[in-house]
């Protein structure tokens, strides 16, 4: 069996609340994420998708308690001292964010800028180095890259710094690319561009992606498998195929149908009523419970475990697990 | 209901380099919505199609052309004129939470427009607004919280609300549900078809979410670097596009069936040259991937007919008419 390139077991984040105590608002999530494998994180806003993807690169903000365990290649990440994340950040794991202006400083050139990437890591003489940028550019579709990485971030449209985000992320070869919400303020065309890029990185170098976002349709576009996350819990994961066609998870399910599709007419759509819980009083039982329709007895009394409904396919739902009664 | 003729609106750079360059924000667009009907209009970021509907009520002036809202001609309009129109159309918007003012309890900003317009005061006010809220499925007890109290989906239920609570005949609402959850997104959708049935509204329903535009609209407009290129039934639009620019779009949305993903994955697709500027041609002919006319070169070309109350601007869709 292959050695999982990041495993993910028990991670807790809590925030300290008004009141003195602490919500955590991600709670015992564990997961893996096997080499050259695309692997999706989907769950609405406050469901703990960030955060943990945040928690890999100890970019999480110092009032955050960590506790878990975060392996990457064998090495505990929660555990390394700042020189060592440093060394790992780029060349092991990189990062693309949202939202690609704030993430470029605006008044150095964009090849300079990805230049500074390499040197971190290995400071190539000059030639060497503004030639890599010229491939990196390339790499990710950038047309005339010589004449592009001598532009500013603002003479770029949003999807070309977005590629240009990507190409300064996969200017060290990582070996996992984490990808929080990289489509989510894009042009529907231009997303399609992106995802299409990604696929393509994932194909050529065998780069593994832990891609984060809220949209089902943009996990279903690339990647093998899914998590569900709700209220800071994994609630299903398992292989796309499986987990969007057959969802085992009430909550999947209902966020399968309260998705407007563009093949399907108008009609009313299947909302689910109330909001997520907050993280600092959980109902008691499955966080779900209070909006299933669904729920029985069992499910205010105990939540259920995380369990194989299929093989590779699990979910955290007492019907679903066939143990309601 | 909604007449639109010619609607233009050209900005001006204020810039130091840029100065007495024009930015051409919207292109002598025009259209009808029909009373209780929704038309959906679609567009990328810089499309224009905010400028529009914000032109479209008065909310900002328009450089040429007419926007005539319940037999009103709002290009015109000043003063008490004015505050007749707002009566009859008001605006919803993607982040309510910027338009509530946060001193103000839920009650006194639903209540606000009523005091205003001097329309009601005391118990009958008072009723207005607990009908209001109960009919945006706020509960009573919101009234007297502060905005800042709700989350996302509850905003926009108050910020509904106060833009119903006037009784309007038209709303535009402008992406009203962009900034929200999926689960959440559903409700408001549903609020919004809800309300549109019980006070027999129009709507005019600007998204770049094609899907969501679908599931409400029942004439779809696709608009272009500030031009309208189609506009139809969206039954006609989403089955059968005829401007290239529309299909591009609809082939550009991931579906979240594994399946229906793959074999959209599986269609060709032209690779994408940046945008240039086209000069005196047609809006599209730089991403166009038809084969090209001539005309496609020196001329923007007209809305035309294509089919039952289905107008296409495209030389070549033109051509490539079946009859």
């Amino acid at each position: 069996m292959t050695e999982p390139l990041l495993s993910v077991r028990g991670l807790r984040i809590a925030f300290p609340t008004p009141a003195g105590g602490q919500a955590p608002v991600v709670d015992g999530v564990s997961f893996d994420v096997l080499p050259g494998e695309i692997v999706g994180i989907v769950g609405e806003s406050g469901s703990g998708k960030s955060l943990t993807a945040r928690a890999a690169l100890q970019l999480l903000p110092p009032r955050a308690a960590v506790s878990g365990e975060i392996g990457f290649e064998g090495r505990d990440v929660l555990a390394l001292s700042p020189r060592d994340i440093r060394a790992l950040r780029g060349t092991g794991i990189a990062m693309v964010f949202q939202d690609p202006m704030t993430s470029f400083n605006p008044v150095l050139r964009v090849g300079e800028q990805i230049g500074e990437a390499l040197d971190i890591h290995r400071a190539p003489p000059k030639q060497a180095r503004e030639a890599r940028v010229r491939e990196l550019l390339s790499l990710v579709g950038i047309p005339e890259p010589e004449r592009r990485a001598r532009a500013y971030p603002h003479e770029y449209s949003g999807g070309m710094r977005q590629r240009a985000l990507t190409a300064m992320a996969m200017a060290n070869a990582p070996r996992l690319l984490i990808a929080d919400e990289p489509t989510t303020a894009l042009d529907v065309t231009v997303q399609d561009q992106i995802l299409r890029l990604m696929r393509g990185l994932n194909e050529a170098s065998g780069t593994a992606i832990l891609l984060i976002t809220h949209n089902i349709a943009v996990v279903a576009s690339l990647c093998r498998r899914v998590i569900v996350m709700y209220a800071g819990r994994v609630v299903e994961d398992g292989p796309v195929e499986q987990v969007l066609t057959a969802p085992s998870h009430p909550y999947t399910q209902a966020l399968l149908q309260s998705v407007p599709r563009i093949d399907q007419p108008a009609g009313r759509l299947t909302a689910i009523a109330g909001q997520p819980p907050d993280p600092a009083s959980p109902p008691p039982g499955c966080r779900f419970q209070p909006r299933c329709t669904q729920a029985m007895g069992r499910c205010t009394a105990e939540e259920p475990p995380l369990d194989a409904v299929a093989p590779g396919h699990r979910a955290r739902c007492w019907l679903a697990l066939g143990q309601a009664a | 209901m909604v007449q639109v003729g010619d609607l233009r609106k050209h900005f001006s750079q204020p810039g130091l380099f840029r100065r007495g360059q024009v930015l051409r924000a919207v292109q002598d667009v025009s259209f009808d919505i029909a009373p209780g009907e929704t038309l959906g209009l679609v567009g990328e970021s810089g499309s224009g199609k905010s400028t529009l509907g914000r032109m479209v009520v008065g909310l900002l002036p328009a450089t040429s052309g007419s926007s005539v809202v319940a037999g009103m001609e709002v290009t015109r309009l000043k003063g008490q004129a004015r505050r007749a129109l707002w009566r009859r159309a008001q605006m919803v918007f993607q982040d309510p939470y910027s338009s509530l003012n946060p001193r103000m309890t839920v009650r006194e900003a639903i209540g606000e427009p009523l005091r205003n317009f001097g329309i009601a005061r005391g118990a009958e006010a008072e009723a207005a607004i607990r009908r209001m809220t109960d009919l945006c499925g706020l509960p009573a007890s919101a009234l007297d919280r502060y905005p800042r109290e709700f989350s996302g989906g509850q905003r926009q239920r108050i910020g509904i609300a106060r833009a119903l609570v006037l009784r309007p005949d038209v709303v535009v609402a402008d992406e009203p549900v962009s900034a929200l959850d999926v689960s959440i997104q559903a409700q408001i959708i549903n609020l919004l078809q809800d309300l549109r049935q019980e006070f027999g509204l129009t709507y005019l329903f600007i998204a770049h979410d094609l899907a969501v535009v679908r599931h409400v609209s029942d004439r779809v407009a696709v608009m272009y670097r500030g031009h309208l290129v189609e506009i139809g039934p969206a039954e006609r639009i989403y089955a059968a596009p005829r401007h290239p620019y529309t299909r591009l779009l609809l082939d550009s949305v991931p579906s979240p069936d594994p399946a229906a993903e793959a074999r959209r994955q599986a269609l060709p697709r032209p690779e994408e040259t940046p945008v240039q500027s086209t000069g005196g041609g047609c809006v599209f002919a730089a991403r166009c991937p038809l084969p090209k006319l001539a005309a496609c070169f020196t001329q923007q070309p007209p809305l035309l007919r294509q089919g039952p109350m289905h107008l296409v601007a495209c030389h070549a869709a033109e051509k490539a008419s079946p009859a």
